[in-house]
């Protein structure tokens, strides 16, 4: 937990982090700092990392490499401003990457364009629990 | 004699009769066989062993009586060497008293297997704490069982922590195991889901399908559809536990405060089951947040039945968001379209230079209307 209030969170928010999460408990600093690497490495800020923090704590506790997963997947979409969508949906973070394809997939099948679909994950990605 | 002496604890016909033709038992005088139920029985009960516990034992294992109390505490030795409390190790003996009759060899070659596997000494112990027979359990048996989790795609660490949490699995069968992960895939789970809610919760293993339902019964009588409930499941499989399980009910009588209807609960919290998972203090903040920047009681509700979202959202950010809108005269919007409350602001701040006065909800226009409209993609935007 030390990780997080170096990185800026007040205790009340990792106190109700670790409420809506009980797994945070066991969650080493070591792979808090790494989410928050990879977070900025996509273009995310402080701040942005923050909100996505504190509004999806599951994030903290998922599988790294099922989280790189899904980042690559949805940067293959062509999405080139991710930390808008993270920052927009942060619970996106929480789906399987194969679940996401599905979707994408799904659209295309509707008829969808690549940017229609690119639009999706943007402004509708709040739909995606 | 003896068999007043042991009447008078609570040993029944049968049970005496047991326990005098047991072997080696049944080569002792009845005077040695006395002195030694009396040895025995004054250790266990100064250890907190009450009169049913020692009848369970020696009649479980009537061998125990002929074993000398420094042999016993030799045992006990060992598995305090372990860092296993005596207290345990007494609730290990009458939970299988066979305990006492194991060589030092077998204990100390059961935890080399487990380390051997990943497990470390706490999660070791915790085995076999709460499933002392798995002492029992041949090493390369205890390795084909581990096998079998990886085969079936779970992780390392999800195996001992499923094997963990629920030892009875080391002492169920293969087949059974598979055949209960057929019966959740029956009632509409995907492996990896299955997977997934398994792992938070080990003990589907051994329920009977209907069971799954009955932990959730709470839900269905709530007014969830079976549908709904492996809906939320799937998405959300930490809900299972029973940290979460326990406070649900608390959790919907709170909602319940906001004015919603059981109906709108339950659409709400279906199309975000993370909303029954944050603490009530959190989702009253960010009702109070929106009730704080203008916003009557009913379209605040309107808000969150169109966008389930809001709840649990960083308040931090929704409030800025808020504000900075508010500043645009942009309330009534809002009302009507709360999505726009999650769009990241990097993009709004940065589309902010390109729109006239007045034409402020161009903000929120998706990339293809606001390229058309304003001649500027994404690109030119964030990069701009």
């Amino acid at each position: 937990m030390d990780a997080l209030i170096r990185y800026g969170l007040s205790i009340e928010e990792i106190k109700n982090m670790i409420n809506s999460n009980d797994e945070l408990n066991t969650v080493s600093d070591k792979n808090i700092n790494k989410i928050i690497e990879i977070l900025e490495g996509l273009g995310c800020s402080k701040e942005q990392i923050k909100n996505i923090m504190n509004t999806n704590p599951f994030l903290i506790s998922r599988e790294l490499d099922e989280l790189k997963k899904l980042l690559v997947k949805l940067l293959d979409f062509g999405l080139e401003d991710l930390q808008i969508v993270i920052d927009t949906n942060p619970f996106i973070l929480n789906i399987d990457y194969k679940e996401i394809d599905q979707i994408y997939k799904q659209k295309k099948k509707e008829g969808l364009t690549e940017e229609e679909i690119k639009d999706y994950f943007y402004y509708e990605s709040y739909k995606m629990i | 004699m003896l068999e007043e002496y042991m009447q008078s604890l609570g040993y029944k016909r049968e049970q005496i009769t047991l326990i005098k033709s047991s072997y080696p038992l049944n080569t002792y005088t009845e005077s040695t066989l006395l002195y030694l139920m009396k040895t025995i029985v004054n250790y266990l009960r100064q250890n907190t062993f009450d009169n049913e516990d020692i009848i369970h034992i020696t009649t479980t294992t009537p061998q125990i009586i002929s074993k000398s109390i420094e042999d016993i505490k030799i045992k006990i030795e060992v598995l305090l060497k372990y860092g296993i409390s005596k207290i345990d190790i007494f609730y290990m003996m009458k939970q299988y008293p066979y305990l006492m009759e194991m060589s030092n060899q077998r204990i100390n070659n059961r935890y080399i297997t487990l380390e051997e596997l990943g497990f470390n000494n706490t999660q070791i112990n915790n085995i076999f704490i709460h499933k002392t027979e798995v002492f029992n359990i041949d090493p390369s048996s205890i390795k084909r069982k581990y096998q079998y989790f990886q085969e079936c795609g779970y992780k390392d660490n999800q195996i001992r922590s499923i094997l963990e949490s629920l030892p009875e699995l080391w002492l169920i069968s293969r087949a059974q195991i598979t055949k209960k992960l057929e019966e959740y895939h029956s009632i509409g789970l995907q492996k990896e889901e299955i997977k997934k809610v398994t792992y938070y919760l080990p003990e589907l293993f051994i329920y009977e399908k209907e069971d799954l339902k009955r932990k959730m019964s709470y839900l269905e009588e709530y007014g969830y559809s079976i549908k709904e409930i492996i809906s939320i499941i799937r998405r959300v499989p930490i809900i299972l536990k029973n940290y979460y399980l326990d406070t649900i009910k608390e959790k919907l009588n709170n909602l319940e405060g906001f004015d919603l209807s059981k109906e709108e609960i339950v659409i709400l919290t279906t199309k975000n089951p993370y909303i029954l998972l944050y603490p009530i203090e959190v989702i009253k903040e960010n009702f109070n947040n929106l009730l704080e920047n203008g916003f009557y009681h009913k379209e605040v509700i309107k808000m969150i039945k169109d966008t389930p979202l809001l709840i649990g959202y960083n308040k931090d950010n929704i409030k800025l968001k808020l504000q900075k809108y508010k500043e645009l005269e942009l309330q009534d919007y809002i009302k009507e379209h709360s999505n726009v409350l999650l769009y990241s602001y990097e993009l709004i701040k940065k589309r902010k230079k390109y729109i006239k006065q007045n034409e402020w909800k161009d903000l929120f226009l998706t990339d293809q209307e606001f390229s058309k409209k304003y001649k500027k993609t994404r690109n030119d935007i964030m990069r701009g």
